[in-house]
């Protein structure tokens, strides 16, 4: 996959497989092109190169991929369930064929993200937690194969975070193949099966994640000395 | 010299209408010292900092910089007596360039030599910022907007620079940047207040810490101590 | 359908039936208000499915009322159509044009969509004021009719298909696309929905209602030109009406359309200008007390002193 803005690479040559029921976390610097490559596979952006193979056949545009937002993105003046509809009726592989199936499919995923009890509220009513849940269920809404969670551990503490570490497992478990971004390394080591190092818009590396987090590349472009220090505790 | 704390908040309690959020926090800050507040997304750092900007008036105590009590000014008149934030996710002016950043943050400075000379010292605390200084500040990576906004904060030479949530969004390479930059201006001798919920960060930064849960103050002292409590390594540092 | 949904439909339906009747009962003066008065709720419902549901503000709307007068005069008076057919021919014509003009301007947002659709509005004023089968400033006068009830009838048929729409809208797949467009357009377009497809068919829907009213005011009013058409302040009333009723409502732009229909009825008793200083008071009443429009006031039964002072404070904030 690559992508050039004029003169410059923002992904150069990333090429990577996902396999089904995975979880795949993918670190990198702000600006190596994280976000980027994401919209790139969605098909949000345009790609100047590369190719995305979904199931073995090739795939212009769209596919089975539901997405969460870095900064997320409510709609505001509806309730959380009708936040949730909108991703039942709008799945990119079908939709709920009517309002009132997109309802029961909304209130099932809510339950699911135990967020049932806010189902009423209006969006912008909830705190932090609750708002990443609720984007979390309308992205689930849209039955995706492959989902993309953009830093949704962002201002969680350590228990919030061990929570959706958990939840996300849970929704693995149910099927979904997901891509991680993270700067939580606590999240990213607990839920990876594999990670993937961007920099600079390059691959620097992937791998396991004792190996990743280990390589002294990773630690010098991203990881840092304070992890670093702190992991040798 | 200065005696006294530059920031004082004394028996503080404020919320939102009828929603009470903060209740009797008192914490200080002594000239030249880099303090930290740290707590969870609800505990009510947001708030505490709006009572102290100006931005809510607290129902019940006081606030006070350079024993000059402010509780209740507006924020116009708080930032000219020498309240300086740097807020949470930046703020940057996204169409202007970095320089420009950087001057809107000199802006009821008067004395143009000393505003190039400032200049020219962030540039060499924040190297990059230097090689980006005509770029729109918006089209910048977050650890670097980061950078541009504590400069633009460091621009108005305040009494008290306050961080709200520096390390939202970051790199752990980047905060290694910033955690090294900030101890260089806490070293030439700027009062800081660090407001943060990546503990960690936090303890690194700043000598004294408080602790915020559910509006209240329930741990303060030296963050050497506050690193080996056992709550605090529980809740706080996943220990 | 549960049952609150049930009392509802009930009770429009009583409505409908109330007015269908009203005519047998009403003088001819009531009966012209009520004339204008669908006119006006009929423009605020069309507005609202572009301008409330959908989150694009629209300051053109006029244009689309006046291509269906335009086309109804052109129709009657020059191709001597029987106005059975003109009409219908206005919805269209109004509709395909709207739908045009949406491709490239509903790329543009906020302020710079409004800005384009006045742009549309004045631009039509100018072309019909200088072709020759619109009967350029001078105008075109249509066949009188004796009776104001086909008026009446025809105006309220389009109220309440337009108010149909609406009504559907709120409850279709459609409708949440509009609405989630409206809230943000990005996340609507990463969820798959079709942005400017579904903007398109909104604009188009909105134009298409706003030319069947202009169809039926060309020839209720027996003559029109162009200033008198496409003015402005038609835009603007549509516009205060939705807003001050409840936009991205049902019975929004209804509420909206009766108070202030009535109040202006009232007040251009006394004097005409005042009614143009009561739209500018209007605005400024509900952007202040009551930003969700009179609607939401009422649902939450939300009018109190206190929470007129808790809007203007953080309004200050």
């Amino acid at each position: 996959m690559t992508k050039r803005f004029g003169g410059l690479a923002a992904v150069s040559e990333v090429s990577f497989d996902l396999q089904g029921g995975e979880i795949l976390g993918l670190i990198g610097p702000n600006g190596s092109g994280k976000t980027t490559l994401v919209n790139l596979v969605t098909g949000a952006l345009p790609r100047t190169a590369g190719e995305v193979r979904f199931r073995g056949g090739s795939i212009h545009g769209r596919l089975g991929v539901s997405r969460t937002f870095q900064i997320v993105k409510p709609f505001r003046n509806l309730t959380v369930i009708e936040n949730v509809m909108v991703g039942a009726l709008f799945g990119s592989r079908g939709g709920a064929p009517s309002l009132a199936e997109a309802r029961r499919r909304a209130e099932e995923v809510l339950d699911f993200v135990s967020l049932s009890h806010r189902a009423q509220t209006a969006a912008d009513g909830l705190n932090v937690p609750e708002r990443k849940r609720m984007e979390l269920a309308r992205a689930l809404a849209m039955r995706p194969a492959v989902l993309l969670l953009d830093e949704v551990m962002a201002g969680l503490n350590p228990a919030e975070i061990d929570a959706a570490v958990a939840l996300i497992k849970r929704i693995r478990d149910r099927g979904t193949t997901l891509i991680v971004i993270e700067h939580v390394m606590r999240a990213i080591r607990d839920l990876s099966d594999r990670i993937m190092v961007l920099f600079h818009g390059e691959k620097l590396t992937e791998g396991p994640p004792v190996e990743v987090l280990n390589n002294p590349e990773v630690v010098s472009a991203y990881l840092g000395r304070r992890y670093a220090e702190r992991a040798g505790a | 010299m200065r005696s006294g704390p530059v920031l004082e908040v004394e028996q503080l309690s404020a919320g939102y209408g009828e929603v009470q959020i903060l209740r009797h926090v008192s914490l200080r800050v002594e000239a030249g010292e880099m303090v930290t507040l740290v707590g969870s997304n609800g505990a009510g750092k947001s708030t505490l900092l709006n009572a102290i900007c100006g931005i809510v008036r607290p129902t019940v105590g006081r606030v006070r910089l350079d024993g000059t009590d402010i509780t209740g000014w507006s924020s116009e008149a708080i930032v000219a007596q020498g309240i300086t934030q740097v807020p949470e996710g930046r703020r940057l002016f996204p169409q202007m360039t970095v320089r420009e950043n950087l001057l809107m943050g000199a802006y009821r400075r008067r004395d143009h030599r000393g505003i190039e000379r400032d200049i020219a010292a962030m540039y060499e605390l924040f190297p990059v910022l230097k090689d980006r200084q005509r770029q729109r500040a918006g089209s910048m990576s977050g650890g670097e907007q980061q950078m541009c906004a504590i400069g633009r904060g460091l621009m108005a030479r305040p009494r008290i620079l306050i961080l709200d949530e520096l390390s939202l969004g970051l790199a752990p390479i980047m905060l290694d940047v910033l955690v090294d930059a900030l101890q260089r201006v806490h070293a030439e001798g700027t009062t800081v207040f660090v407001v943060e919920q990546d503990v960690a960060t936090a303890f690194d930064l700043a000598t004294i810490g408080y602790v915020l849960e559910n509006g209240r103050v329930v741990l303060s002292g030296p963050t050497a101590d506050l690193r080996s409590d056992p709550h605090v390594k529980k809740a706080y540092l996943g220990l | 359908m549960p049952p609150t949904q049930w009392t509802r439909a009930g009770v429009a339906a009583l409505v409908v039936l109330a007015l269908s009747l009203a005519p047998v009962a009403l003088s001819p003066f009531l009966i012209q208000f009520l004339i204008n008065l669908f006119m006006l709720a009929a423009l605020a419902e069309s507005w609202n499915i572009i301008g409330g549901f959908t989150g694009y503000a629209s300051f053109g709307n006029v244009a689309f009322f006046g291509i269906g007068a335009y086309t109804t005069g052109v129709l009657l008076t020059v191709l001597k159509w029987p106005f059975a057919l003109a009409l219908p021919a206005s919805g269209l014509l109004a509709m395909a044009f709207a739908a045009l003009v949406g491709i490239p301007i509903l790329r543009l947002k906020g302020h710079y969509f409004a800005i384009a659709t006045l742009g549309v509005a004045e631009t039509m004023r100018e072309i019909v004021y200088n072709l020759k089968i619109t009967g350029g400033g001078t105008g075109l006068t249509m066949p009188i009719t004796k009776s104001a009830l086909p008026f009446f009838y025809l105006m309220f048929g389009i109220l309440v298909a337009a108010t149909a729409i609406n009504w559907w809208l709120s409850a279709s797949r459609f409708g949440y696309g509009l609405v989630a467009i409206r809230e943000d357009e990005d996340a609507a377009m990463a969820m798959g929905i079709n942005a400017a497809l579904y903007k398109t068919a909104a604009f188009a829907l909105s134009g298409a209602f706003a030319g069947l009213v202009g169809g039926v005011s060309a020839y209720w009013i027996t003559f029109i030109d162009p200033d008198g058409v496409f003015k402005v302040i038609i835009t603007i009333q549509m516009i205060i009406m939705a807003v001050f009723g409840g936009m991205g409502t049902v019975v929004g732009p209804l509420l909206g359309a009766l108070v202030l229909a009535s109040v202006s009825e009232l007040l251009s008793t006394q004097l005409v200008s005042l009614a143009e200083l009561f739209n500018g008071l209007i605005v400024i009443l509900v952007v202040l007390f009551m930003p969700k429009g009179l609607a939401e006031v009422i649902s939450k039964r939300e009018f109190s002193l206190r929470t007129l002072a808790r809007n203007l404070r953080e309004y200050r904030m």
